[in-house]
């Protein structure tokens, strides 16, 4: 499967996200979905923010324009919000899943699928 | 397929469980309190080789013969997750009007909403959402942290909940309805600390603190009675019980720093059980100062440093976000029962207000005294009964397709 097509069906059809992308941790984008802009800039932050929450609690991080609270985190996934829409990211062995909810998701099921295809990717390497 | 089309949204009631480190409180969603309360509390005895487990107040304050007091949980936090189970038979069964002679039968139909406390850790969430899918055989389950429902029980989904029980105080910043973790500042000082320290003063003034198992009373005259074969355990229980009422009915917090050396206050007096009065003049305050200064304490809990509660409020919402601060200080919640003495929001406002804090106005915010240690049960009966609610359930579906982790994943 191709990673365009891990965004595609796996993480969007679900109907849980808006958006969603794959980053490597090098900083390299493997795939987003039909509209979606990640700045380089933001990587940037979202890989250094897994190992030190500080670099996101100040200052958030911007998304296709939406900028995002930090709101919780652990050693796999951070989840950060603005009023009903969330972003989580879930960090996996060579890559980091970005999956983004407005207000038509709720982010309970959002969470779900980004943890199961982030478990299914540490199962096979990625 | 979502939850809301296997629990039939509207129609089916949920029960929502509150578990503290003092009472289990049980209740219908929708209601303003809960129906039932009980103490987090297994009355052990054993037989041979056969235990039977002693729950709710009914047998708890019957005096059994070898009956060990177990706790299962403290500070908080549920160190033995089969025995608060037993805890929760007893109140679902009864909750449900069941009346199953056997408990290991009960089987629940209701979607069952958990409140936890923020310190909980994950590993307890995946052995309670085992407990609650494969031996209650429950449709749905929603695991709720009780700092977020005592915030919406307080018509908010923004504020910092100071939230101080039985078993540990906790500053915990919420914002747009999600808990802050990483900026959670907690304490184990809290209600049952000071049931010791009160304890201890009664000891040093030895006052008999006689439970109604423990004496004969004809007319006036009191003799002791001594029940062979029950445990020490039991009998702390019954005093930590009995001290525990002395301390809700004549115990406050000052309005102003106070220790031992000050000027005495006014006396006030508590009738025992067997009819004796116990008198508490200064120590009625000094007491619970300890949440404004745990110095006081020269036990270990003091000697570790532990932050009073104004320090505890102010450093959380400064480590928080700058953008969202000022929302936290006009929103300080103060919620569970060792925040009901009645001085304590204007101790809490004047010694944050002391702390100088040059930018932000800040604001404490009164719930209701009277129900503020059911604060976190009510929000979660609120949450649980929004009409938008049912389609986040975690079914039993998505529990076998993803593994007990799944309570920690899907619940922020």
């Amino acid at each position: 499967m191709s990673w365009q097509e891990y965004v595609d069906v796996q993480l969007l059809s679900t109907g849980t996200l808006r958006h969603a992308a794959i980053l490597g941790h090098a900083g390299d984008v493997w795939a987003t979905s039909n509209g979606f802009n990640i700045d380089q800039a933001e990587i940037a932050k979202i890989i250094k923010g897994h190992d030190d929450f500080s670099i996101l609690q100040t200052g958030g991080l911007t998304l296709n324009g939406m900028k995002y609270t930090f709101i919780r985190g652990d050693d796999k996934t951070l989840y950060m919000k603005k009023l009903t829409n969330g972003v989580f990211l879930r960090k996996t062995q060579q890559a980091i899943i970005v999956g983004v909810h407005d207000d038509q998701q709720v982010p309970e099921p959002a969470a779900l699928t980004v943890a199961k295809l982030g478990d299914y990717l540490e199962s096979v390497g990625y | 397929m979502s939850a809301g089309q296997i629990s039939g949204g509207d129609d089916i009631s949920a029960l929502v469980i509150d578990t503290g480190s003092r009472n289990v409180r049980f209740g219908f969603s929708g209601n303003d309190t809960p129906t039932l309360t009980i103490p987090s509390v297994v009355g052990a005895q054993s037989s041979g080789t056969e235990t039977s487990n002693f729950v709710g107040d009914t047998e708890l304050l019957y005096p059994h013969k070898h009956m060990d007091i177990e706790r299962p949980v403290t500070n908080g936090v549920i160190q033995n997750v089969e025995k608060v189970c037993e805890i929760y038979s007893y109140g679902l069964n009864r909750l449900t009007g069941r009346r199953n002679a056997d408990l290991s039968e009960l089987r629940v139909s209701h979607p069952i909403l958990m409140i936890d406390p923020i310190v909980c850790p994950s590993a307890v969430r995946a052995e309670l959402v085992e407990y609650l899918f494969e031996t209650l055989d429950c449709p749905a389950v929603y695991f709720a942290h009780s700092a977020v429902t005592a915030c919406y029980a307080s018509a908010r989904y923004t504020g910092l909940v100071l939230e101080s029980g039985a078993g540990y105080t906790a500053a915990v910043p919420i914002h747009e309805g999600y808990a802050l973790h990483n900026h959670v500042v907690s304490s184990p000082i809290a209600g049952d600390v000071i049931t010791g320290i009160l304890d201890s003063k009664l000891n040093d003034k030895h006052v008999d603190l006689l439970s109604p198992y423990q004496y004969f009373k004809r007319g006036s005259s009191v003799t002791h009675r001594h029940l062979p074969g029950i445990t020490d355990s039991y009998h702390a229980f019954r005093r930590a019980m009995l001290v525990e009422d002395i301390k809700e009915s004549i115990c406050d917090v000052p309005d102003v720093p106070m220790d031992d050396s000050t000027d005495p206050t006014p006396p006030e007096s508590y009738s025992l059980p067997d009819g004796s009065t116990v008198t508490l003049g200064t120590e009625r305050l000094t007491v619970p100062e300890v949440l404004f200064n745990p110095t006081m304490l020269d036990t270990t809990a003091g000697r570790n440093n532990n932050p009073a509660v104004q320090g505890m409020v102010v450093s959380s919402i400064a480590s928080c976000d700058e953008s969202i601060q000022r929302d936290l200080f006009q929103n300080i919640l103060p919620v569970g029962g060792s925040t009901a003495f009645p001085q304590f929001v204007r101790r809490l406002t004047s010694e944050i207000d002391t702390m100088k804090l040059p930018v932000f106005k800040t604001k404490v915010h009164s719930y209701n005294p009277a129900e503020r240690g059911q604060a976190a049960w009510t929000g979660g009966s609120i949450l649980s009964s929004l009409g938008t609610f049912h389609q986040l359930w975690l079914d039993r579906a998505e529990f076998l397709e993803h593994g007990k982790g799944v309570a920690n994943t899907k619940f922020l």
